[in-house]
């Protein structure tokens, strides 16, 4: 595990391995996934559609659902294990400790309740506060998030708010209840780029104030580099290299890695032909023998068709899994 | 060509050299409530002008990249120039042949225009073989007589693609979306197309299946001489990919200039504020949104210039009179009360 003590960590995720099972077939969708949060961090978790990154998400809050279910591994949050909790405890563990941000506001709000009531709603249950305190309190949410006009806001419906004004309000309901960890899956996705920025710029704020960690799920390799303090790259259910992010993505030494940072095109970097990798990844349940990117791997030795490469830690405290940079095992 | 009628000309190409021409194209949509709502609650019509007054040129084998915020009214260009919809108003022109009334393209020109669409999973329809798809347009235009002829036309054209000539025989749920877009883009060349419009073909994709679709599409363009209007809200695959960029905001084009002048020397402070917003791969650690407020609700557009209530050198000119599109020196022009008072940006 890179990046910092794991006794420190706030959250730490050890070896989690998630199947999706059905009556025909079993097919491992995460594989040995370990990745920790300390306090004020924010963790990138970034790779392609069908990596396993919402996944993880899912896993940290307690929300996998059948056909998707965990069968080996540790989920740590504050010192305590979190993973064999009863669905009880961790609905209360949701929203208290960890809170939540998705892709799509209009959905994570209830189009039928004023965003007051959500949030009041919201609050007296995490807190036991009273109506007034609760009310009160939701307006300095608001205030916190950048909704102009707060106290009026109170009363209205998500429908008469723009799309990046919702992903606030979606940011101050999981701010409600005090949590240490936001697991933010792919906020800004639905929202226009200058929007997106102010999205990011806030989940950052937040981390740094509130001194809580952040899990910012994306696709957006920029995103990851403006806003998140180390990386995790995923491919295929594993994670393939993790690091600081000047690491990760100043000079990725993964062969995937570096193909993603390379097909990115950049503003002011011209170039004829944008470097590619070969063909897509591997679908869950068809994954490859050995180290799964080795089909497309510019790189790939004999030993990588057959063995998955274990997490090699570089001196720069960068992991990386694959046997082309920590050589072949002897 | 006179340097009388170049400095008239409000676009980076001069009509007289481009293949595709718009001239003050607007659009307008009725999103009135039905008669009798209006009638009752006695409500007025409402429109929304989608796009407004916008005029460019694309010369053969270039390609111009429009790009902008969603509602600003590049899709509405794109639709207007397939012939999708029809202009309220303005001139569009395509190698010399001017669009009808009715929004409609003559048969030639409609097999010079192609468009590819940003979504390959709702643009193929799914109970149709690849070959089918592709191979319409083949036999629609009598290109091909026969149907043995089609195969192996569209053998040709799936291959050019990088699938496979047995790839026709397959459904569309049996690709992935990068190859499905490569399908599109087969059909979009089966009627050996001059232009293509391409509204976002990659934002559907991943990065490094977006990769491979760009890489197809630039060597296709230099193969096929082919011209692009190429739409995108990502500003580093427009840079990528286009010659002149054009910067809609709000149903305007509020910049338009060759590339290297565009991403060197940004005039107007939209585009400035734009691409200092765009995150980028070597801004590590870099949060700041210096683009702040959101685009207004063009039901409603502000007075004067349409930027204005986000725009940081805003005056009380900016909020009364709308500006005009100003030329630019090396072709171009800009919309901004502020570049011709010379109040910059620090």
């Amino acid at each position: 595990m890179s990046g910092g003590d794991s006794d420190a960590a706030l959250l730490s995720i050890r070896g989690l391995r998630v199947e999706m099972q059905s009556d025909a077939q079993t097919a491992t969708v995460l594989n040995d996934v370990s990745i920790s949060v300390s306090p004020g961090e924010v963790l990138g978790l970034v790779g392609e559609s069908g990596a396993g990154k919402s996944v993880t998400g899912a896993a940290v809050i307690g929300l996998l659902e059948p056909p998707l279910c965990k069968t080996a591994g540790e989920i740590w949050f504050e010192g305590r294990r979190i993973d064999t909790l009863s669905p009880r405890d961790m609905r209360r563990l949701r929203g208290a400790g960890i809170g939540m941000v998705f892709q799509d506001p209009l959905t994570a709000l209830n189009p039928v309740f004023t965003i007051g009531r959500q949030l009041i709603e919201t609050i007296r249950e995490h807190t036991g506060m009273g109506h007034g305190a609760a009310t009160e309190r939701a307006v300095e949410l608001l205030d916190e998030v950048g909704i102009p006009a707060a106290r009026d806001r109170l009363r209205s419906y998500p429908h008469e708010f723009s799309g990046g004004m919702r992903q606030r309000v979606v940011v101050a309901l999981a701010l409600a209840g005090h949590p240490r960890l936001i697991v933010a899956d792919e906020p800004t996705t639905a929202l226009d780029v200058s929007i997106q920025a102010q999205v990011i710029a806030l989940l950052v704020r937040i981390a740094r104030e509130l001194n809580a960690g952040v899990i910012l799920i994306t696709h957006d390799m920029g995103v990851i580099a403006e806003a998140a303090d180390r990386v995790a790259v995923m491919y295929a259910g594993r994670v393939v290299e993790i690091g600081p992010v000047a690491e990760v993505l100043g000079s990725p030494r993964h062969p995937y890695s570096q193909g993603l940072v390379s097909s990115i095109p950049n503003i002011g970097t011209r170039v004829d032909i944008l470097p590619q990798i070969p063909g897509v990844m591997p679908r869950v349940g068809a994954l490859p023998e050995g180290c799964a990117f080795h089909p497309r791997c510019q790189k790939c030795l004999p030993v990588c068709t057959q063995t998955p490469p274990d997490q090699h830690i570089l001196a720069n405290g960068v992991g990386v899994a694959c046997w082309a940079v920590s050589g072949p095992p002897q | 060509m006179s340097a009388h009628t170049r400095a008239e000309t409000p676009a980076v190409t001069p009509p007289d050299e481009a293949l595709v021409v718009v001239r003050n194209l607007t659009k307008t949509f009725d999103v009135s409530a039905p008669l009798v709502t209006r009638v009752v609650e006695r409500r007025p019509r409402q429109m929304i002008k989608a796009v407004a007054d916008v005029s460019f040129g694309i010369a053969r084998g270039r390609t111009l990249g429009l790009v902008g915020e969603s509602g600003c009214g590049k899709s509405t260009v794109a639709r207007c120039l397939a012939g999708l919809v029809a202009p309220s108003e303005g001139e569009l022109n395509f190698a010399g042949h001017v669009l009808e009334v009715s929004g409609a393209w003559d048969s030639g020109s409609r097999r010079g225009i192609q468009m590819i669409f940003q979504d390959p999973y709702a643009s193929l329809n799914p109970r149709w073989r690849v070959e089918r798809s592709v191979g319409d347009p083949l036999l629609a235009f009598g290109i091909v007589e026969t149907r043995a002829e089609m195969r192996r036309h569209v053998a040709g054209l799936l291959e050019e693609v990088g699938l496979a000539e047995s790839d026709g025989r397959r459904y569309p749920h049996e690709f992935s979306g990068g190859q499905r877009q490569r399908i599109a883009i087969a059909r979009a060349l089966a009627s050996n197309p001059e232009f293509l419009i391409c509204d976002e073909p990659t934002s559907a994709l991943d990065v490094s299946v977006q990769a491979q679709i760009l890489n197809l599409m630039r060597r296709l363009q230099r193969e096929h001489h082919l011209t692009f209007l190429f739409i995108s809200h990502n500003l580093a695959v427009i840079d990528h990919m286009a010659d002149d960029v054009g910067v809609m905001y709000l149903g305007r084009l509020v910049e338009l200039q060759p590339k290297d002048a565009l991403f060197s020397a940004p005039r107007h402070p939209y585009t400035q504020l734009l691409i200092k917003t765009v995150p980028n791969v070597d801004a590590i650690g870099r949060t700041s949104a210096p683009l702040s407020g959101e685009v207004p609700n063009p039901m409603d557009p502000p007075s004067g210039c349409a930027f204005h209530p986000r725009c940081p050198l805003a005056t009380d000119r900016c909020r009364n009179e709308r500006p005009l599109p100003l030329p630019l020196a090396g072709g171009g022009q800009v919309a901004c009360h502020a570049v011709e008072d010379h109040r910059t940006l620090t």
